[in-house]
């Protein structure tokens, strides 16, 4: 039998309610007139004793009603086979998905690590009895999370890392604030080996390329760094200007990069600026659309970006060229200091477009190229280009079943309802005693007296 | 005509009214006068004539000279009834509407209205207070009026002294009369009783109407209760249940006792519940009287 309230059980000074009852009630006799006391005797006044229990029956009943309540509220469990075989077939998983830089990395199937680790994240959640998806660039963070949820849980847990276990991913600092009665399953994403040196731009400037040559090996990894020249702006935002214009665009391209770019661009979102003398810009005006999520996300950073938010200050209302599209489809990210649209973004092509009504010579239009070349990707760390991964020993060693709850926590499986149907049953046996107590003198008093005359 | 119950009685406030309601129910039964005046004094003798009644014959005549005489009286005066009720507060009990006092009230004025319509002189004795509340007795509607306003006016409360109210109501009587008593009977029982029975010495005839409650008699208390005298106001904490056998026993004892001392001292003694309806126990009452012993 397991109590799942114990704190209950201090209810059960309540018992000691029905006897003051008992004797405090007999304090505040009801008075009664009556024609005289001569028949009254002395004797029988005597006998009256206030600490006399005359109705233990009842008194017990009362007693037994507050028990069967404190008992239900301190929430009993009674372990039976099958209740310890269901607690033992389930669990709980708390599965944290490593979506950092390196995760984009493909596997043998093709498809991105990351999209094999939430695969794989579907199938365990699947098979447990509750789960907590947890995505996450730096899963050793995540763990402390994961194990305060599982301890809220009634039934045995485990914390899942689906990850390419890149080196530094985790460590055994991490995981000594995992208790021990947590589980740890550690899954690897096994994906395509890089062999040779990889080169990686770091960053870019107008002809110049910061170049890291990775050589990974089974000890070590060296990494050396170049400065090359012959820079094309790969991953800079495209530029959708008219026959007039190219070449000004061309040029504002060329003193954004000078300026530099911390990290390289993520080519992979495409982005492109139209100015005003586009000539498809009507067209881009009207297919203009909402905007995705990763499109509201380079939005919502062009918006903080600083740089660009003091070129559309010093940007007057005279310098704007172009329509204004449909505010209804069209989002503006930047107005003019007297409120006229500056810069507006929308969706569509699966590319975020972002209407610029600034002329290609001005500074908000070089302030915007470079705001989308660093807004369009998140700069990645040099340690996420680090192709070794944690050995799969120290994995092993690292993970362990989890062990058996001590008891059943919060969990809605109690026997109080049994508990609870008992004090029910006595406190209507406990009515009807009262009932049947004072029924009995009215009972008599109302019984018509059959008088015979003198 | 239907009997009223003692509660429905209680709640018709005129006395009057319902005094009339008993007697009209007491008339319909058709008996005979119970009650025995001394107003006739004799006359003359003249001879005995069949279907003369035997009781009016001279025996010592018949005796000494052996002939048949019968006696002739004549009418002077009416008889004289003095009520006389007990108005202590032992009688307000239950303290409801049907109390003792309103059932003994109602009785006597009932009484009254009979004793009236026969011509005879009916009146009032009571104590108020501490002091004698006195309605000589006369004839007349009204007087009888009168009378019957005085009883209505009468609240129970205090307590009495049956000694005194009785030998006051017996000198006051001019000549032999009768005397009905409405009372618990619980103060100073035994000096009552010595006070009537000198009442009937002194050739009155003496009635001793006992009224008690049901809730007196049968006790259906439970648990603890705060017993209050309604007269002296004493308090005493019963465990009811446990006192009920004691009490009846003493209280079935108390009735017996008065019943054996009245009848052993030549008093007319009955019982009124007031839980029997007053024209019930009065008829019951007045055919014994009829009835010689």
């Amino acid at each position: 039998m397991i109590w799942q309230n114990p704190w209950a059980w201090t209810g059960l000074l309540l018992l000691a309610l029905p006897v003051l009852i008992h004797l405090l009630g007999r304090r505040s006799a009801r008075i009664q007139p009556f024609p005289t006391l001569r028949f009254l005797s002395e004797s029988r006044l005597q006998a009256v004793r206030r600490t006399k229990l005359t109705d233990v029956l009842l008194l017990s009943v009362r007693g037994a009603i507050l028990l069967a309540a404190v008992a239900a509220l301190a929430q009993p469990l009674r372990l039976t086979d099958t209740r310890a075989r269901a607690t033992a077939v389930q669990i709980a998983r708390a599965l944290v998905i490593d979506t950092s830089y390196s995760m984009r990395r493909s596997t043998a199937t093709g498809e991105t690590a990351a999209a094999a680790a939430r695969r794989e994240a579907d199938r365990l959640g699947a098979a447990a009895s509750a789960s907590l998806r947890l995505e996450t660039a730096e899963p050793a963070r995540a763990l402390p999370g994961a194990a305060a949820w599982l301890r809220q849980q009634p039934v045995r847990g485990e914390i899942v890392v689906v990850s390419d276990f890149q080196n530094g991913t985790l460590d055994a600092a991490a995981l000594a604030a995992v208790p021990p009665a947590v589980g740890l399953r550690l899954e690897p994403v096994a994906t395509v080996e890089q062999t040779g040196e990889i080169t990686i731009v770091l960053a870019r400037h107008a002809e110049v390329e910061t170049v890291a040559a990775v050589q990974a090996a089974a000890a070590e990894t060296t990494v050396t760094w170049n400065l090359r020249a012959g820079g094309t702006g790969s991953g800079a935002p495209e530029l959708l200007a008219g026959a007039s214009g190219r070449d000004t665009a061309r040029a504002a391209l060329d003193a954004a990069l000078a300026a530099g770019l911390p990290a390289p661009a993520d080519s992979t979102l495409p982005v492109s600026i139209v100015f005003p003398d586009y000539t498809e810009r009507e067209r881009v005006m009207r297919e203009g659309g909402p905007l995705n999520r990763w499109m509201a996300a380079v939005a919502m950073r062009l918006q903080n970006d600083a740089t660009l938010a003091e070129a559309a200050d010093a940007t007057g209302s005279v310098a704007l060229a172009g329509a204004v599209p449909d505010t209804t489809r069209w989002v503006s990210l930047l107005r003019t200091p007297e409120g006229h649209p500056l810069v507006l973004a929308a969706g569509g092509d699966g590319r975020l477009w972002l209407l610029l009504r600034g002329e290609p010579a001005s500074l908000i239009s070089v302030a915007l190229i470079r705001a989308a070349a660093r807004a369009s990707g998140p700069p990645a760390p040099p340690a996420e280009f680090d192709p070794a991964t944690i050995p799969t020993a120290v994995l092993a060693g690292w993970q362990r079943p989890p062990l058996e709850p001590e008891r059943p926590r919060g969990t809605n499986d109690s026997d109080g309802r049994w508990l609870w149907v008992l004090a029910l049953a006595l406190l209507g046996m406990e009515t009807l005693m009262r009932r049947a107590r004072r029924d009995s003198p009215a009972r008599a008093a109302a019984r018509e007296p059959r008088e015979r005359a003198a | 005509m239907p009997v009223l119950s003692p509660t429905a009685l209680a709640g018709i406030h005129d006395l009057e009214l319902a005094a009339r309601m008993v007697v009209e129910g007491l008339r319909a039964g058709g008996h005979r006068s119970p009650f025995h005046g001394y107003s006739a004094e004799f006359q003359q003798h003249r001879p005995y004539r069949a279907g003369d009644d035997l009781k009016y014959l001279d025996w010592k005549i018949l005796a000494r000279t052996d002939r048949l005489y019968s006696r002739q009286f004549r009418e002077t005066t009416s008889m004289s009834v003095m009520l006389v009720i007990d108005a202590s507060a032992s009688m307000a009990f239950p303290e409801s509407d049907a109390s003792k006092y309103r059932y003994a009230a109602v009785v006597a004025a009932s009484l009254a209205w009979l004793i009236a319509a026969q011509g005879d002189a009916v009146g009032l004795m009571t104590m108020v207070d501490g002091s004698l509340a006195y309605v000589p007795a006369r004839g007349g509607r009204p007087h009888l009026r009168s009378l019957l306003a005085r009883l209505d006016r009468l609240e129970p409360g205090g307590a009495w002294q049956p000694v005194r109210v009785i030998a006051r109501s017996a000198e006051l009587l001019k000549r032999r009369g009768l005397v009905i008593v409405l009372s618990d009977f619980y103060d100073a029982a035994d000096e009552t009783l010595r006070e009537m029975r000198r009442a009937a010495r002194r050739g009155h005839d003496v009635t001793m109407l006992q009224v008690v409650s049901a809730e007196e008699r049968d006790f259906p208390f439970r648990g603890d209760l705060e017993f209050r005298d309604l007269e002296t106001g004493e308090r005493r904490l019963i465990d009811a249940g446990a006192a009920e056998a004691n009490y009846q026993r003493r209280f079935a004892e108390f009735l017996e006792q008065c019943r054996t001392h009245a009848n052993r001292d030549g008093i007319d003694y009955a019982l009124m519940p007031t839980s029997l309806a007053p024209e019930h126990a009065l008829r019951a009452w007045l055919i014994r009287r009829a009835v010689p012993v």
